[in-house]
């Protein structure tokens, strides 16, 4: 289980948008923290709490697929639900499905500023392998 | 820094020669000052990955504000053979018809100048602007249908705006050939509360001052006059587009795949134009078409009945008509003339605009003869234009131009600039009334994060494929 007080990502520099760079020693704290780092680009999540609890199903061809739909997904419950999470709890992972359950809180945009809108999540430079036996993922967004 | 080397065609275009798998040469329309930048940046690769596309006819090009985009450049415009060309959401964007719409006022400046700010908070109050902004509309599903098959004509239907808003839109607001069954849901779901918002990032409502005047005759013809008050609209399809053009891209992955088309970038999957898979995103992308027309629109709508209750004036008074209302991200079909004969090709803008010269069918009936209005929205702090399209760029671009300044500093660094300074405040001084949703947007979106508009007109200007007509200083901006 991963959770946004322990996140750790770098942002990607790119005109126009923004990308992040995530690390895992495991393919569920990997897509945790992608999760979590895009999250904490869009929205300042200080004092979001745990009260709405959604499942997550995604399936991709490859683990590349399965990272832009992952986040996707979290991306539409965002902009539809106006709920960000700020907890990923990743209870099944291989190269082509992923099940989890995420925890956050609808958000009120007067205290928690919205800071991005991300458009899409988008397949350039997009990267997920093992390095030294630590996964890495870089991911790009469409503001 | 890109490797890719330039051949001097004339003092505004230069050419990529053909080399690997490209199937047409590339053009870049570009001031000489302006290539060292473009150079620095990604997009001419971009360009050239767009030649090795098959059924490209002509030369892949780019316009002045080019910038790195997803798979085609910013600023991109690229035509495909009908029968064994491709279409590529890539070659359009996320945001499906983001445009222009440009309207003009009866009101002088020297009559509001001391209104500037009570308008600008009308406008704010009125126009729904924001990340994941909700409008006060409500549409059901099945105006939501409606919505993207008849575009801005469903919003005239329900009262919002009169029948010749329509005679004076790309398309006239209503691009036949939607299948909005083609649509997914989550588009639908995306796309249903946000009909009528403005969004975030470099959108807006602006109140500009017409200011200079560069060619009289037409700019009368367009009805601008110099010391007038005019209002643009830069917006487009909001979640319901990007969530057409995700869906679009995960069937067109695998259709590149199918039909052997090799990508130099995942981002350029395309389908042959034909395919099942071609034609459902032309059915889908076009129900987006139809709803950033809509959306608009509305917009339109409330700006009017805003500026009217602020300076308790009459419609008559207000006489704000449309000017006309471009579409800067889009594919569609279009008649050409390709090696002397004519040709329905498949024409990709994105980031780019039509710029039709003078006698074609598709124009206004009123602007037949003298082409058709180009609008180039500047950063909130310098100017924008109004061009006119002209024969040359029907015998060079496939009619098209450029579409805005084009970004020079990424969105960190423009905030990390914008440290410790008010952008709100730099604007006022510059007599610019500027409001926005999100803390952030200001600095992102401030102007020395953009080019300079002026070095891109010149350019196309320049290069003949638009003509000059007016310039329109901002006086109040609402943004997202």
């Amino acid at each position: 289980m991963a959770d946004l007080s322990t996140v750790c990502y770098e942002q990607i520099e790119h005109t126009g948008d923004i990308g992040i760079k995530v690390y895992g020693e495991s393919l569920q704290e990997l897509f945790s923290n992608a999760a979590l780092g895009m999250f904490d680009l869009m929205v300042d999540c200080q004092g979001v709490g745990r009260n709405v609890v959604e499942e997550v199903e995604v399936a991709g061809d490859n683990l590349e697929e399965l990272l832009v739909n992952w986040l996707q997904e979290l991306n539409y419950l965002f902009v539809t639900e106006q709920t960000v999470f700020v907890r990923v709890d990743i209870t099944r992972i291989d190269e082509e499905e992923l099940t989890a359950t995420v925890y956050g809180d609808k958000i009120n945009p007067r205290k928690n500023e919205i800071k991005k809108e991300i458009k899409a999540v988008t397949y350039h430079e997009i990267d997920v392998r093992k390095v030294n036996n630590k996964w890495r993922a870089q991911v790009i967004f469409d503001i | 820094m890109s490797e890719i080397k330039f051949k001097k065609i004339s003092d505004f275009v230069w050419e990529i020669p053909r080399a690997g798998n490209m199937n047409v040469p590339g053009r870049i329309y570009a001031s000489h000052k302006m290539l060292s930048h473009i150079q620095a940046d990604k997009a001419p690769e971009q360009v050239a990955n767009v030649a090795t596309l098959p059924g490209i006819i002509g030369f892949s090009m780019a316009m002045p504000d080019m910038h790195w985009g997803y798979g085609f450049s910013i600023g991109g415009v690229a035509a495909f053979d009908t029968d064994d060309g491709v279409i590529s959401p890539g070659g359009v964007g996320y945001d499906i018809n983001c445009g222009v719409r440009l309207l003009r006022t009866g009101l002088e400046y020297d009559r509001i100048r001391h209104d500037i700010q009570k308008l600008v908070d009308g406008l704010f109050r009125a126009i729904p602007t924001g990340v994941g902004s909700k409008g006060p509309l409500r549409v059901s599903e099945k105006d939501m249908a409606h919505v993207m098959q008849q575009g801005a004509r469903w919003a005239v239907n329900q009262g919002m705006g009169e029948d010749r808003d329509l005679e004076y839109i790309e398309e006239h607001g209503e691009m036949a050939g939607a299948q909005p069954e083609l649509v997914s849901e989550k588009a639908i779901i995306r796309g249903k509360p946000q009909l009528g918002t403005l969004g975030s990032g470099n959108h807006f409502v602006e109140l500009q001052l017409i200011d200079e005047i560069f060619d009289e005759p037409a700019a009368q013809r367009l009805g601008l006059k110099k010391g007038n008050i005019a209002v643009t609209i830069h917006t487009g399809s909001r979640g319901l587009g990007y969530q057409v053009c995700d869906d679009s891209i995960k069937k067109m992955l695998r259709a590149s795949e199918k039909y052997g088309i090799d990508l130099p970038d995942r981002q350029l999957c395309c389908a042959p134009i034909q395919s099942p898979e071609g034609q459902e995103y032309f059915g889908a992308m076009v129900a987006a078409i139809n709803y950033a027309f809509a959306n608009r629109q509305v917009i339109t709508h409330w700006a009017r009945e805003s500026i009217m209750k602020t300076l308790r004036i009459s419609p008559r008074e207000l006489h704000m008509d449309v000017v006309y209302e471009v579409a800067h991200n889009i594919a569609k079909y279009e008649t050409h003339i390709v090696d002397g004969q004519k040709k329905r090709v498949c024409v990709h803008r994105k980031g780019a605009t039509r710029a039709f010269g003078p006698g074609q069918p598709e124009l206004p009936a009123a602007y037949r003869d003298i082409g058709q209005p180009v609008l180039i929205p500047g950063d909130m702090g310098r100017a924008s234009y109004v061009l006119l399209g002209t024969d040359e760029a029907m015998e060079q671009t496939f009619g098209s131009t450029c579409h805005g300044a084009g970004r020079l500093l990424s969105r960190n660094q423009a905030i990390k600039n914008a440290r410790g300074r008010s952008i709100q405040h730099e604007l006022a001084k510059d007599g610019i009334i500027v409001r926005a949703t999100g803390r952030g947007t200001l600095a992102e979106e401030m102007p020395e994060a953009y080019k300079d508009v002026a070095d891109v007109v010149d350019a196309v200007a320049g290069a003949g494929i638009s003509r000059k007509v007016a310039r329109l200083r901002p006086l109040g901006v609402i943004k997202g």
